[in-house]
């Protein structure tokens, strides 16, 4: 008899029964955007999130990367209460653990592509070791040879794929990632889904992104959709 | 990637952005440090003025009415060896071009050749002979005067006798000679030398001392020493002059009679003094007092003796009603023991008001013509009557009979001289003849030392007590001119408006900057940097911004300041009355600027900064509030409108009442107009809101543009509206002093003229017969004040004030004139003047001023007491017991005539007038007074032009405010494009969706302009229009020098500065590329 052995992936993200609402309740503005949701990802895992415009994806993405707080609920990353983080420890959890890739690149258009990369790691004690692992990123995914140019010397797809070694210059467990290929044409989508992925299979880094995209979303891991404040297993 | 690199790289990236944020730093920056440098080279120039007035002098002796001798200035030097002058210092009038032009008050001073030293020249004022005379820059000027040139000069001629002292002729107090003008001092050759503090020169006449006392028949005397001290003080020159002084220079004349062993000491001035005779008695010299008097008759029965000298004398044994007779006038009367006879005698009061008056003596003895008591010395040394040859040669400054002198009472006169022909005890002929000159003629000892005597009666006299002053001057000018008028404040406060609207440049600026960089705030944030860091390197990037700007303004402070000093000595001089002034810069004063501005800046950016992030961590926007219910609305409409037509027909009752109108209606009229206008441009921007309308036009969107952001719209309207209102009626009010001007509550007191003469008159001229005399036939009246010279108070004068002029009034003739803003317990509810006369414990004096005088030119307030140096050396205590409105008397301290001679005893004459006429006769009495009274230096002028000449000061300050003001206003109107495009910036969308729909850019950029053009427009508008009508009176006023046209004019410039920057900007921010990238990223 053969026993497949399966291993299951440490979770890194848990979230238990967040809601989150805009407005103000009873009035007409009010909108219950998240509602007891809760959800766990595996360290190394590929997760897409779809639904609908204005379900709700940015939001749990931004409460997911700290850069929003839910009204209710508790999220748990590796095992540490983030919700009760405030302050310096709660930039310095966002600095160290998460790295995100936005729909536009967001590059500082008066620094080049070497010195956009380094800025997660300014503030770092180990800025030798920072600058070696630019350095190899950039070599990945052939901007290396770019280094010295400024934002506005590259193409929306260059921009992009430093966006995203941007992103995991501090060697984040998780990777963020909100529509990233939405503004990019049909070539870079292809580029920058797969050095996103590849970037998920080599560092090892989990990886959720947020995308209207199906196709996009076929190539993750696992797939969940986010519907009247729900995720469902798609 | 280091925190420096990303500073560096933002810096130089955003450079354009940064440079205009440089300049709002740098203009808030050469304000701040504008006005510092201001207040720095007013006080500055003002002590370069100390320098160039005094020269090398720091020590000044004035002696009053009185005169010291040149040999007293030598000791001095000898003594102490500094170099010492002694000046001879009168007042006069020069006449130049035939009489064409003539200029009263001017300086006339009798210079040594030490004088040189003083003004730190050679062989300049040494080289004066003769009738030559060195002018001042500022004389040469007014008379059109050049080297070479002639002009008359007439003075009031010195006496060593006090002009009003009993018996002494009032005639010839004039000298008068043709003059040629040998060279015209500068400033830096001791032109401008003044012994006041003020920075207002003089016009000076130098001339030979020696020739001037010739002139003035002064033998060698003096009136001013001045000494290059050196680090020596006043109190040190006082004891140098008490060391070294002489009997001469205390006004005594000694007589030694050696064979005889007499000594009598006697004074220049007819009388001696009470001070001086106090030191006489003090100093143990055993001397006998004696008073002798010039009276009109004696007569017993049937006999008259005319016109004789009388002594009272200390060493007769006698009773106040005994009198002894000499032989002669025994015989004369044919009197003896026993007889009753009467004397019949004048009195001198104020002004020569003569009164007669009659004592009656019993004979108790008679004289034989050789006693030794019958002494011709005895008669004091009257000019015009002691030295005259016969009795028909008397100038005794009374009237005298000629008819009653007999041909005996001729030879008496040839023989004995003023031999007395009568004795009485000395304390009856004090009680009689005592006068404010003195009660004593002279004193007699009996000594084989005269000079032991002389040293120890001067051993025991202060020459403080005798009216002497010995001043710093130096160190107090240079501390009147340090605590003067506060330049940097004054010039910070008038550049208020100029300095706001600079540092909300550099805000709007910032802030701008800051929306451009908001998604790169938010991607540091989610990239993990901490708030802190982020807030750190963008305050280290601002902040260097701001250290560049902050030097640049320092440049430009400088080129602001040489602007206003440009104005200062030109159209601004009004505020400082004088062209010396110069720009003075001082590192302190760059560093303090500097560093201030800084400080500005880190508030603006630190501020601006917390503000920002605050906002952009958060994610919800916040709704606009500004919205309230549509009843209110309609309300606010309403409101509006009723606010306007209740101003405007304010304004039109008023216009339509008349002659008068009152201004106190104006002002709330503009300000209802304001608040109307106001709330009508709301009602007007909300009620678009409401409009269905089936029709879309560029106004309507326009309308409905500013109704998207009404919280914003309504800003700039309210903002502009309310800073033109501001700056305008701030700047335009007057006040109207030529209105009610010949009330009696007015600041002219009612009186038609004020006048002046260098000259002092001597007589009242309400006196028939000396209006006879000297041909004044116009129905006036005069109130004659007198003068205690001191400093000018008034705002005029730019230095501290501690010795103001001093006025003696008539407290009756001031009576229910004038008005008080300010009082204190000691001045009477009902007649407030006449508590002038009042006797105040502590022997303090009751003293009235103006309030602006009190406050600002003194630094004091009513109920003070101001300390002062009387002509008796004592301190006089002035207590402030009122203040005036604005009036004629600006620049002086008054007192009631009957302290004004208590303490200074031996003032003669009036030197101020007030004059009372009909205003319709008032050019009839001009010309009239002015021929009558032209030899006298006279000047005169309309009360109310006086008055409103010192309302110039203010009405300058005013309208420097109003320059600043609009130029503040202007850079407002910048920040008004900044506005525009941000807002551009914030509405990419909505213009990119226009540009998508067919809008061409050319239509875009109209709807844009015409936005920011209503916005511009009704709020200058609202403003200026409200400011105009709470200012209207001032514009009617024909006296007024407020121009409608300049305001016209600042509006204009406003309008069309704003409308270009908006049509620059429009161009400048509505690209098509900008526009397009709106609908392309989200």
């Amino acid at each position: 008899m053969q026993v497949e052995i399966v291993i299951l992936p440490s979770m890194i993200i848990q979230l238990n029964n967040i809601s989150k609402a805009y407005g103000s309740s009873g009035e007409a503005n009010f909108q219950q955007v998240l509602q007891d949701l809760s959800m766990k990802i595996g360290s190394g895992e590929s997760v897409a999130i779809t639904g609908p415009s204005g379900s709700g994806k940015s939001t749990l993405l931004n409460i997911l990367g700290t850069l929003d707080y839910p009204d209710a609920g508790s999220y748990t990353f590796k095992d540490v209460d983030v919700t009760g983080l405030k302050g310096k420890s709660l930039d310095h959890f966002r600095n160290r653990e998460i790295g995100f890739v936005f729909q536009f690149h967001h590059l500082l258009p008066q620094l080049n592509v070497v010195e956009n990369v380094l800025i997660p790691a300014m503030f770092s004690e180990d800025k030798k070791g920072a600058e070696a692992h630019a350095e190899t990123l950039l070599r990945q995914v052939g901007m290396w040879e770019h280094r010295f140019k400024k934002p506005g010397q590259l193409s929306g797809g260059e921009c992009q794929r430093v966006a995203v070694v941007r992103a995991l210059i501090n060697r984040p467990a998780l990777l963020l990632a909100d529509e990233p290929t939405g503004a990019l044409d049909r070539n870079n989508v292809q580029s920058i889904a797969d050095l996103l992925l590849e970037m998920n299979s080599n560092l090892g880094v989990t990886l959720l992104l947020v995308t209207h995209s199906l196709e996009l979303a076929g190539k993750m891991s696992r797939q969940l959709t986010l519907q009247n404040g729900q995720l469902e297993e798609a | 990637m280091k925190p420096v690199r990303f500073i560096f790289n933002s810096l130089v990236h955003y450079r354009k952005r940064n440079v205009l944020l440089a300049l709002g730093f740098a203009i808030s920056t050469a304000v701040l440090t504008g006005a510092l440098i201001v207040g720095d080279s007013v006080d500055y120039s003002l002590k370069r003025i100390v320098e160039q007035r005094l020269g090398n002098v720091t020590l000044i002796m004035r002696s009053g009415d009185r005169y010291f001798t040149g040999d007293l200035a030598g000791k001095i030097q000898q003594a102490s060896g500094n170099p010492v002058s002694a000046v001879l210092l009168s007042d006069g009038m020069a006449v130049a071009s035939g009489g064409a032009l003539r200029l009263n008050q001017v300086t006339v001073a009798g210079v040594d050749s030490a004088f040189d030293a003083m003004a730190g020249q050679q062989d300049l004022y040494s080289s004066l002979q003769g009738d030559t005379v060195i002018i001042s820059q500022n004389l040469a000027r007014r008379l059109n005067l050049a080297a070479g040139d002639e002009f008359l000069l007439r003075m009031t001629r010195a006496s060593l006798v006090p002009m009003n002292a009993p018996f002494v002729s009032d005639q010839g107090n004039q000298v008068s000679l043709r003059v040629v003008v040998s060279h015209i001092a500068g400033a830096s050759e001791l032109g401008t030398f003044n012994i006041r503090n003020s920075q207002s020169a003089p016009f000076n006449i130098f001339i030979s001392g020696s020739r001037l006392r010739e002139l003035m028949e002064l033998g060698d005397h003096a009136n001013l020493l001045l000494m290059e001290g050196g680090n020596l003080n006043s109190e040190r020159l006082k004891e140098l002059v008490q060391q070294n002084w002489s009997a001469r220079d205390a006004g005594l004349r000694s007589v030694y009679n050696g064979s005889e062993n007499i000594l009598d000491v006697k004074s220049d001035r007819v009388f001696i003094d009470d001070p001086v005779a106090e030191g006489i008695k003090e100093s143990g010299a055993k001397g006998e007092a004696c008073l002798t008097y010039f009276v009109n008759s004696i007569r017993l029965g049937m006999h008259t003796t005319p016109y004789s000298f009388m002594s009272g004398m200390e060493s007769l044994d006698m009773k106040e009603d005994e009198i002894i007779l000499n032989r002669w006038l025994a015989e004369d009367l044919k009197a003896n023991v026993n007889d009753t006879l009467s004397i019949n005698y004048f009195t001198v009061g104020p002004l020569r008001a003569l009164d007669t008056a009659t004592a009656k003596f019993i004979v108790s003895g008679i004289f034989e013509m050789d006693s030794l008591r019958l002494d011709r010395d005895l008669m004091p040394d009257i000019p015009g009557l002691s030295d005259a040859g016969n009795c028909r040669d008397w100038e005794a400054g009374v009237p005298i009979t000629l008819d009653s002198i007999r041909d005996k009472d001729e030879k008496y006169w040839t023989v004995y001289k003023g031999t007395p022909k009568a004795y009485i005890s000395l304390d009856k002929a004090r009680e009689l003849w005592g006068n404010r000159f003195g009660s004593y003629t002279s004193f007699r000892f009996r000594t084989s030392d005269p000079d032991g005597t002389i040293a120890l009666i001067l051993a025991r006299m202060d020459p403080r007590s005798l009216g002497f002053q010995f001043i710093d001057a130096r160190s107090g000018g240079e501390y009147a001119a340090a605590n003067g008028v506060d330049f940097s404040g004054l010039f910070g406060g008038l550049s208020f408006f100029l300095l706001a609207a600079g540092i909300i440049l550099a805000v709007l600026l910032f802030k701008l900057n800051l929306e451009e960089r908001k998604e790169q705030i938010t991607t540091l944030t989610a990239l993990g940097i901490p708030v802190k860091q982020i807030r750190r390197l963008l305050i280290i990037e601002n902040m260097f911004v701001a250290l560049v700007g902050a030097l640049v303004g320092l440049g430009l402070a400088v080129l602001y300041n040489r602007g206003v000093f440009y104005a200062l000595n030109t159209i601004w001089s009004d505020i400082v009355r004088t062209t010396m002034l110069e720009v003075h810069l001082s590192s302190m004063t760059l560093l303090t600027g500097f560093l201030a501005s800084l400080l500005v800046a880190l508030l603006v950016v630190v501020l601006g900064l917390n503000s920002f992030l605050r906002k952009t961590r958060g994610i919800h926007r916040k709704a606009d509030r500004f919205r309230i219910t549509i009843l209110v609305e309609k309300l606010i409409l309403l409101s509006g409108g009723l606010f306007i037509s209740l101003a405007l027909l304010l304004v039109l009752i008023q216009l339509f009442k008349g002659i008068t109108v009152n201004p106190a209606v104006f002002f709330p009229a503009g300000g209802l107009f304001l608040a109307g206008g106001i709330l009508l441009a709301y009602g007007y921007l909300t009620g678009a809101g409401k409009q269905i309308s089936l029709v879309m036009k560029p106004a309507i969107l326009t309308r409905k543009s500013m109704l998207g952001n009404l919280s914003r719209s309504m800003s700039i309207i309210i903002l502009l509206a309310l800073g033109s209102f501001i700056v305008i009626s701030t700047g335009s009010n007057r006040k109207d002093l030529f209105r009610n001007a010949n009330q009696a509550s007015s600041g002219t007191g009612g009186f038609l003229y004020y006048a002046e003469s260098t000259i002092p008159v001597l007589k009242s001229l309400n006196d028939r017969q000396v209006r006879y005399d000297l041909g004044i036939d116009v129905p006036v009246s005069f109130s004659q004040l007198r003068i205690s010279e001191g400093d000018d108070a008034s705002c005029l004068n730019l230095n501290l004030i501690r010795n103001p002029r001093i006025l003696g009034v008539d407290a009756d003739e001031l009576n229910g004139r004038f008005t008080f803003v300010t009082k204190t317990d000691e001045l009477d509810a009902e007649y407030p003047w006449l508590s002038l006369k009042d006797s105040l414990p502590g022997n303090l004096v009751p003293a009235i001023a103006d309030e602006t005088v009190i406050k600002w030119g003194l630094g004091m307030n009513v109920g003070d007491t101001l300390e002062y140096q009387d002509g008796l050396g004592n301190t006089m205590k002035l207590l402030l017991i009122g203040g005036l409105s604005p009036s004629i008397f600006q620049g002086s301290v008054l007192i009631d005539n009957s302290y004004f001679l208590e303490h200074f005893p031996s003032s003669s004459g009036t030197e101020v007038f007030l004059i009372n006429g009909a205003a319709s006769d008032s050019t009839r009495i001009r010309d009239e007074l002015f021929v009558a009274l032209r030899n006298l230096g006279w000047t005169m002028e309309l009360s109310a032009v006086r008055l409103v000449r010192f309302s110039s000061v203010t009405n300058t300050y005013l309208a420097i405010f109003l320059v600043l003001g609009a130029i503040g206003l202007l850079l407002g109107t910048v920040g008004l494009a900044i506005i525009l495009s941000r807002s551009v910036m914030e509405r990419k969308q909505e213009l990119s969706l226009l540009m998508a729909v067919g809008l061409g850019m050319k239509r875009i950029r109209r709807i844009i302009r015409l936005e920011y053009l209503f916005l511009l427009t009704s709020g200058t508008l609202i403003g200026s229009v409200s400011a105009i009508l709470a200012t209207l009176p001032s514009f009617l006023n024909r006296n007024s020098d407020v121009s409608i046209t300049l305001v016209l004019i600042i509006v204009v410039l406003l309008l069309l500065n704003g409308l270009f920057w908006i049509d620059l900007v429009t161009r400048m921010v509505l690209k098509k590329k900008i526009i397009g990238d709106g609908l392309r990223q989200e």
